[in-house]
């Protein structure tokens, strides 16, 4: 049962990172890509029916947390208490932006949030990187499985005491944010035609170009930061089947772009981002955060609820989740193939 | 939330009045009797538990700051079922938009939604102490240990900072679109006006 929930989770995770990792991935491109208000205004509009939606699946897994893994959810919210509340800061701004964008037509009005959306979408991508990061080097914590972090102590992931941000997690969220931009510009070529259309695919190829860089650079540190991984690979040699996802995807997404198949190539970035996450998530199976100190860890056996409530919550989650899905293919369906403005039409 | 200090039967609802947690007593009420018996339990004369048969430290800390919140929602819900009626009258009847003085009515009535529901909060929130989990988990044992003060002040001065901005900004917006007046004003007679501004209220 707390297996089923680890990969529930992990699951939910994975499909907010894809989700809405190509919205921030479309806001951090937007300034560059687009040159007018007409063509920002089309990239607004590709995302505006479903941003809001892909943020839902973040939510969603923060509640599962909640009432599957109570002990995880106690103390990462504590402990990740700082980040989490300017996450929230910048998820705030960034919908903001987008919802109030359009309503004064004047130019500084409109720059003013057409800047802080670029700014929350980069930030917000680079944040989560680093959270990912956090999560594979562990946290401090303590014999009662609690901690709590600072922004920064001395940048040291090998330290005792690390911070929120060291050069790992910087490099974790230097990555996330151009896979995501990467993913986001995909998107926006699929959603967009034309000149735009060109721009979203160059802005995607160089991203591809720096992210295969860091994928190479954090793939070696990573095996050297948290120890376990290395040992989970030998432990469970399939495993090595979700790196292989994320490689092809990493393929996929260049070979597509260059053949300029926009459709193609964002299936191939999903699959990156799928590959890694699933990478991450079960090489460190059964643990949900490690601690600096392995024998304080929080595992899927210390941190779970009891079996009936998990139990409870499968029946709930199912029935939510049915609902989810039939949401998610009734938007898609219904805002299908590009996007096209005109100078008259509003937002 | 009523201000209800001794346990009685026929207990009455109370309009208005100043609770004095430390006398246990309620100055200058203005009481409808036997109400509350009959909203909490059908009855008109059901015997209603009053503060006294719980034990100090198991009552809310700020007895007057709840009493006082749940008050102002519960008298401005009653306020906008009245307005609402009344304009909902006026509408039907075509009469609402000759009317000015129910119009400054409905303008200044305004900020209320806002008030009434930050009361609501306070009475939900104040109400249930000291439990964070009725009758399961004290709040003094729910909060968390590793979080220092100071960085509590600085997430709440943040937020303080964002929701003054929000505000400022839905000010900014509303005047903007108020000062557009309505569309069809001049052009359309008023009864040809009706409808669109009638669904101007459900968009």
């Amino acid at each position: 049962m707390q297996t089923l929930w680890f990969i529930l989770v992990a699951f939910m995770l994975t499909m907010y990172v894809v989700l809405d990792g190509f919205d921030l991935g479309a806001g951090a491109m937007h300034l560059f890509a687009a040159r007018n208000d007409l063509e920002r205004r089309t990239i607004v509009r590709a995302i505006g029916p479903v941003w809001d939606g892909n943020e839902v699946w973040l939510i969603a897994a923060g509640g599962t947390l909640f009432f599957t893994f109570p002990v995880l959810y106690a103390s990462s919210f504590s402990g990740f208490y700082l980040p989490l509340i300017m996450v929230l800061w910048f998820l705030m701004l960034r919908g903001v932006a987008i919802e109030l964008r359009s309503h004064l037509q004047n130019p500084v009005w409109i720059s003013f949030w057409d800047g802080l959306f670029f700014l929350g979408s980069a930030l917000l991508a680079f944040f989560y990187g680093a959270a990912l990061g956090n999560v594979i080097r562990g946290v401090p914590l303590n014999s009662t499985g609690t901690f709590f972090m600072p922004l920064w102590t001395d940048f040291n992931p090998y330290s005792a005491n690390p911070g929120i941000l060291d050069w790992y997690t910087i490099l974790i969220g230097l990555l996330a944010l151009a896979a995501l931009t990467a993913h986001g510009a995909n998107y926006i070529a699929v959603k967009t035609e034309g000149t735009l259309n060109a721009r979203a695919r160059r802005i995607a190829r160089l991203a591809w170009l720096i992210t295969i860089v860091l994928t190479v650079l954090a793939t070696m540190l990573t095996f050297s930061v948290q120890p376990a991984i290395r040992a989970s690979f030998s432990i469970r040699p399939w495993e090595v089947i979700f790196p292989l996802i994320a490689l092809v995807g990493l393929i996929g997404m260049g070979y597509f772009n260059f053949r300029q198949r926009d459709l193609a190539a964002f299936f191939a970035s999903c699959a990156y981002l799928v590959g890694l996450l699933a990478s991450a998530a079960i090489t460190l199976y059964p643990m949900v955060l490690p601690a600096v100190n392995p024998a304080n860890s929080l595992t899927i056996y210390n941190a779970s609820a009891s079996p009936y409530a998990q139990a409870v919550g499968l029946v709930w989650w199912s029935i939510g989740m049915v609902l989810a899905v039939l949401y998610f293919v009734l938007t898609y369906r219904l805002f299908w193939g590009k996007v096209r403005l005109t100078e008259t039409t509003g937002y | 939330m009523e201000g209800l200090f001794q346990t009685q039967q026929g207990a009455g609802i109370v309009i208005i009045g100043q609770p004095d947690p430390a006398q246990g007593t309620l100055d200058n009420a203005i009481i409808v009797p036997n109400v509350l018996s009959f909203l909490t339990y059908r009855r008109w004369s059901a015997e209603v538990k009053g503060l006294d048969a719980f034990p100090p430290n198991q009552r809310p800390d700020s007895i007057a700051l709840l009493y006082y919140s749940y008050h102002i929602m519960v008298g401005l819900g009653t306020f906008f079922i009245a307005i609402m009626g009344l304009a909902a009258l006026l509408l039907w009847r075509r009469w609402l938009f000759q009317l000015r003085w129910m119009l400054w009515i409905l303008l200044l009535a305004l900020p209320f939604p806002f008030i009434a529901n930050t009361a609501g909060w306070f009475t939900a929130e104040l109400g249930r102490q000291p439990w964070i989990v009725y009758g399961l988990l004290p709040t003094v044992q729910g909060s968390t240990t590793t979080l220092s003060d100071g960085n509590v002040i600085f997430t709440l001065i943040g937020f303080a900072g964002m929701y003054l901005l929000l505000g400022l900004l839905y000010v900014v917006l509303i005047v903007h679109e108020a000062l557009r007046g309505p569309i069809s004003e001049e052009k359309a007679p008023l009864e040809e006006a009706i409808p669109q501004q009638a669904q101007g209220f459900t968009g």
